[in-house]
């Protein structure tokens, strides 16, 4: 988990053309609509244990990356993927929400432990190698970069969307970050829908 | 007009039974800035950067800028907003924030707000923080903002 000092700007490399952002807010589920990247890895859990995407065949998941000092917009994400999740109710718990810090420098796991804590629904926190974040989000076609000061309250900018995976693990649909829970609740239920 | 005349009464009277339920009291200074419903993330040992939200009224007939926020225990305490270039969302230091005359401003999540770093103690949830709002006409006001859970979206 350690890594070297925080580099001046850190892009990821966004491997795949122009179209490695997630501009516009998608809707639809349906099979013919699934993004053609996302798939499988192995990160770190706030246990400090290996996770892999794979272990939770059978599952859908909710994922985003962000980071734990981000003051604002990751405790929104949540609030709204909590705020689904209450919607869909009592089949959301098979639904796994995963956050992967894209700050690894500062988000150990027990940094991670204590942030998925503080939050209402159960959270699996992952970290890694800054090389094993780096592959993880191009192959979700995300980005980030650290916003340098000369001090360790760096900030981090980063995508927003918000991916849903389903059972088979597949990248099914990713939405705005403000995406209306009403939104994500409905693309959760026809996830969960589908036979395991 | 009836209703701001009364208002610093109203504020003083309430304030106490206000705070116990959680609701923040607004601050009315008689000279027409209000900072109400102040609240800030919880923070923890390792987790030492939060950020605050409130809601600043100015019932004058001249524009009024937010220049610079202080928190009782916080290193640092900055005006943030955020931007969405092609959905990689990033936060830029703002040096204030106009509140137009007559009306109100409203730091909220997705927006603006406050980023606290380096606070030296753990915010935990009930609590208060003590902050200091400085405007350009040279007023400080100071709120207690209530510490809300960290997905909270409001006050309430």
């Amino acid at each position: 988990m350690k890594c070297c000092g925080v580099p001046a700007v850190l892009v990821v490399a966004l491997l795949l053309c122009g179209c490695s952002r997630h501009e516009a807010a998608r809707s639809d589920v349906s099979e013919a609509a699934r993004p053609s990247f996302g798939g499988d890895f192995t990160l770190t859990n706030q246990n400090n244990e290996p996770f892999r995407l794979d272990q939770l065949r059978g599952r859908p998941a909710v994922l985003f990356f962000g980071y734990t000092s981000c003051p604002d917009m990751c405790p929104m994400t949540m609030s709204r993927i909590a705020a689904a999740l209450k919607l869909v109710g009592e089949p959301a718990r098979q639904v796994a929400t995963l956050f992967v810090s894209v700050d690894p420098q500062r988000d150990t796991p027990a940094v991670l432990k204590e942030y998925v804590g503080s939050f209402s629904i159960p959270v699996i926190g992952l970290t890694g190698t800054p090389d094993e974040i780096a592959r993880v989000a191009a192959q979700y076609h995300a980005s980030y970069e650290v916003v340098p000061t000369g001090t360790t309250n760096y900030l981090v900018n980063h995508t927003s969307a918000i991916f849903l995976i389903d059972r088979e693990g597949r990248l099914r649909q990713y939405f705005r970050f403000d995406e209306k829970p009403e939104t994500l609740a409905s693309a959760l239920r026809t996830l969960l829908s589908e036979k395991p | 007009m009836i209703q701001l005349i009364i208002l610093p009464v109203v504020l003083v009277l309430a304030a106490p039974a206000a705070g116990a339920l959680g609701v923040q009291a607004p601050r009315a200074t008689g000279h027409g800035i209000i900072v109400r419903d102040a609240w800030v993330r919880v923070s923890t040992p390792l987790r030492t950067s939060s950020s605050a939200y409130c809601r600043i009224e100015n019932t004058t007939d001249a524009a009024v800028a937010l220049v610079s926020v202080t928190a009782t225990g916080a290193g640092a305490a900055e005006i943030h907003t955020m931007a969405d270039r092609d959905g990689l969302m990033s936060m830029h230091p703002l040096a204030k924030v106009t509140v137009p005359p007559h009306g109100a401003l409203a730091l909220e999540p997705g927006g603006m707000h406050i980023m606290l770093t380096d606070i030296a103690r753990p915010l935990t949830i009930g609590a208060t923080l003590a902050m200091q709002f400085t405007f350009d006409n040279g007023r400080t006001e100071t709120v207690r903002a209530v510490v809300r859970p960290l997905d909270a979206m409001s006050i309430r």
